[in-house]
Parts: C-alpha cells; sequence; structure tokens
C-alpha cells in the first residue's frame, strides 16, 4: 500500500462513515497502520485520523437545547396561521406514525376522528377576509361622510329647505318605498350643488371687486356677480332684505337644472 | 404517507398543536444551523425563531417528495445570510464555542472523559472558516450529503467536497496543537 492509498482511505472512511460512534474500519486496517507505522508523513495523517474520529465520536450527540416553541407560535398567530379552533385538537403520537384529529363534537369529546385538510379560502386566509372587510367599511364611511358634508354644506349657505320636512330622518331599508329613497338621493345631491355652486358664485364676485376695470372693457355682465346678487343669499351683516337681487348668477344659470323653481319654492323631485 | 406529510398538512390546517409537534422536532435542527452560521446565541435564537415562522408561512411550498430537513436548513441559512449582512461586527467565535462547550459539560459531568476532546473540537470549530464550519456542522451533525448541503449553500458539490476536507484537516491540526492526543484503546472500547 503506498501513500497515496492510504490517504484515499482516510478520507473516505469519514466520507463513508461519517463516524457517529467511534472508529471507522480503516483504522484497524492492518496494512493501513503497518504503512503509517513506516510511513513518517502518513503516521501524521493517521494520527489527525483517529483524533478527528475520537472527537466527532463525542461531539455529535448533542445539539445546543433551546426552547423557541412559544415565540414562533405567539409570532404565528399574530400572523394569522393559526386556526381560533386549533386549540381543540388533540394529538396520539404513536410508534410508527403520528396522528393528530378534530375532535368531534357530535360524538365523545375523547373521540378522535380523522383530521380534514381544510382548504377554503375562508378558513386559511383570513388576512383577505378581514381586509376585504376594511374595504367594505372603508366604502360606506366614504359614502356617508360625502352626504353628510353636502347636506351641511348646503344648510349652511341657506340654499336648502328640506325636502321633506314632513317626514322622519331617511333609511333606506327594505320596508320604504324604493321610488321615495331615490327622489331622496336625489334632492339631497341638489341641496350639495346649490351650497357648491353658491360658494363658487360667492368667491367669483369677491374676485370681480378688484376687477370691475376689466369687467366693464370686456362687456361681461353676468359673470362674477356680487355675492349679494345671487339668489337666496342672506348678508348677515345687513337686514335689507331689498338689497338680495333675484337676478341670477352665471354659476347658477349653468346648474339651473339643478335649482329648485325660485318663486314655487318647490323641490324638484325625480 | 410519511409522518412528515402528516404533521405539515396538520400544520398547514392551522392546527396550533400539530405546529407544536413540528417546533419540537426542528426548532433544535434550526436553531444549531443558526447558531453555528451567526456565532451569537441572541442572535441566533431570532434569526431561529424568524425563520421558523418563514417555514409555518411557506410549508404549502414544501416539496412532500423530497426530505423536510433541507428545505428547513435552506430557509435557516438564508436567514442566516441576511442578518450577515445586516450586521456590521461579528462576535467572537470563542465566545460561542466556549458557550457551548460549558452547555455539554452541565449536561454530561458522567461523560467527563470523553467531552474533554469533545470540548476541544468545539473550541476548534469556532476558529473554522464560518463557510468550512458550517459545511462541517452539516455533513457530521446534521448528516446531510454533499447534494444536499451544496444545495443549501449554494455552491457545487466539489466544493463541499473541498470545504470538509480542509475543514477536517485544521481541526485535526488545532487539536493537536492544543496537546490533544487520540487514545485508540478508547476508541475500540466505544
Amino acid at each position: 500500500m503506498n501513500c497515496q492509498e492510504v490517504r484515499e482511505q482516510l478520507d473516505a472512511a469519514l466520507d463513508d462513515q461519517r463516524v457517529v460512534s467511534g472508529q471507522t474500519d480503516v483504522a484497524r486496517d492492518a496494512d493501513v497502520v503497518a504503512h503509517a507505522e513506516s510511513c513518517p508523513d502518513c503516521r501524521v495523517l493517521y494520527e489527525e485520523h483517529l483524533l478527528i474520529e475520537s472527537a466527532l465520536a463525542v461531539w455529535t450527540r448533542r445539539r445546543p437545547t433551546v426552547d423557541l416553541t412559544d415565540r414562533v407560535i405567539e409570532a404565528a398567530r399574530q400572523e394569522g396561521l393559526i386556526s381560533s379552533n386549533g386549540s381543540a385538537v388533540a394529538a396520539e403520537v404513536g410508534s410508527t406514525d403520528l396522528r393528530v384529529g378534530q375532535l368531534d363534537s357530535d360524538d365523545s369529546p375523547y373521540v378522535l376522528t380523522a383530521a380534514q385538510p381544510r382548504d377554503d379560502l375562508l378558513y386559511r386566509r383570513p388576512v383577505v377576509v378581514a381586509l376585504a372587510a376594511g374595504v367594505l367599511i372603508l366604502l360606506t364611511s366614504s359614502l356617508a361622510f360625502f352626504h353628510i358634508i353636502g347636506r351641511d354644506m348646503a344648510k349652511k349657505d341657506g340654499q336648502i329647505q328640506e325636502p321633506f320636512p314632513d317626514q322622519q330622518p331617511r333609511l333606506l331599508d327594505g320596508s320604504q318605498d324604493q321610488h321615495a329613497d331615490i327622489s331622496h338621493l336625489v334632492a339631497d345631491a341638489q341641496s350639495a350643488w346649490r351650497g357648491i355652486t353658491s360658494r363658487v358664485s360667492h368667491q367669483a364676485s369677491g374676485f370681480s371687486v378688484f376687477v370691475p376695470d376689466l369687467k366693464n372693457e370686456l362687456g361681461i355682465s353676468d359673470v362674477m356677480e356680487s355675492p349679494e346678487r345671487a339668489p337666496g343669499f342672506v348678508n348677515p351683516d345687513n337686514d335689507d332684505e331689498s338689497q338680495n337681487s333675484t337676478r341670477p348668477s352665471a354659476v347658477e344659470k349653468a346648474f339651473e337644472f339643478l335649482f329648485d323653481d325660485a318663486e314655487s319654492g318647490n323641490t324638484r323631485t325625480i | 404517507m410519511s409522518e412528515d406529510v402528516q404533521l405539515v398538512q396538520q400544520c398547514l390546517s392551522g392546527d396550533e398543536l400539530s405546529m407544536r409537534a413540528f417546533l419540537s422536532k426542528y426548532q433544535g435542527l434550526v436553531f444549531s444551523i443558526c447558531l453555528r452560521m451567526l456565532g451569537h446565541r441572541e442572535d441566533a435564537e431570532d434569526v431561529a425563531q424568524d425563520a421558523l415562522v418563514r417555514v409555518f408561512r411557506n410549508l404549502e411550498k414544501w416539496d412532500q417528495q423530497r426530505p423536510i430537513k433541507p428545505w428547513l436548513l435552506t430557509i435557516a441559512a438564508n436567514r442566516c445570510r441576511t442578518a450577515l449582512g445586516k450586521r456590521s461586527k461579528l462576535p467572537s467565535q470563542n465566545e460561542l464555542a466556549i458557550d457551548l462547550a460549558s452547555e455539554r459539560r452541565e449536561h454530561s459531568k458522567h461523560e467527563q472523559d470523553q467531552l474533554d476532546i469533545g470540548e476541544e473540537l468545539e473550541l476548534a470549530l469556532g476558529e473554522l472558516r464560518d463557510d468550512y464550519r458550517t459545511c462541517f456542522v452539516m455533513y457530521h451533525q446534521e448528516e446531510l450529503s454533499y447534494q444536499e448541503i451544496g444545495e443549501i449553500l449554494g455552491c457545487p458539490q466539489g466544493t463541499i467536497k473541498t470545504w470538509l476536507h480542509r475543514a477536517r484537516a485544521q481541526l485535526a491540526k488545532r487539536l493537536k496543537e492544543r496537546g490533544v492526543v487520540a487514545d485508540p484503546s478508547a476508541l475500540e472500547t466505544t
């Protein structure tokens, strides 16, 4: 046996047998031992081989200990990876297989039934359900918010009269007439538009105060009317109602189709 | 159906007890690799926890035709590499080696004679290059094949073989430098 063969055998011995509990066959091989005793280089390798063997025989017996179970379970629970009824599961560990079943509420509480994989989306993806619910709530809240804001704005400007003052606050439930519900919504939208257009008109009129010459030069008469000329406008600083002109503004003309019949005072409904 | 496949299916259904059983079986493996790669116990615990949560999150992606151990170690190794990339300063590997050696001494005082050389190996491991050490642990402790280690560490099998050979040679050299001598008679009695 030559040096190369001895080295190959020593390497292969550790590779093949992994030395989990003791001496490899090569360490007892008479040819290897005889060569190692006669060759100084190979004797060094042989001694190193024995050293690693004996160290591995002890070292490989244990991993470092740790218990991360509670930390991981808590993190998994926060991510929604654990089902809410997971606590109702019992485990039975056999000698050859692991059986884990869910308690059947219809039977004895101590009877294990075969656990069924739950593939439905709602069960396995609670995050999806939560997101969908969140979007729905957000949408509903937004609609309610804009609905209320529109009404408040119109009321604040004195441009709205309750379309149905003799009725109770409107709730779209199944007991009311669907046609009336739609009319209510349209009336509310009209009121909101009136408030908005009134404000726009007011701002535009304020701008015209600073450019009267330009207005005259361009021959603009209706555009940028003063706020006092807006229909229904009440100047909080002046009690003289005679100044509240009934002359329509340009903005009002543009949204004429949305406005009430000024003379009759009736609110249009569909 | 293998035990692992059955256990994983139960975990996929969100069963807490099954997840605890899974952790009881595999957390030591994941933590061991994290500790070897990071060399710091607290960091290794954090990264192992992160890796195990990722395991549960991605259990359905595990190919049930293949063993689960290399898949788990791949996730753990990836998390460790990410953690190492974020870390600016590595703690001394000797600290880890001393911790592990003292832990072993506490657990097995009756094996004191054999633990001496085991502790010396632990200390010597702490002085190895990171990739040599990880490779050595995966091969000799976790008993993975060259191919599996190569897939986990993203290296060819030839590289893994070379690293392992060098790791053993350096360990033996350091054991000798520390005056550790193998006792053939002790080997024969094991």
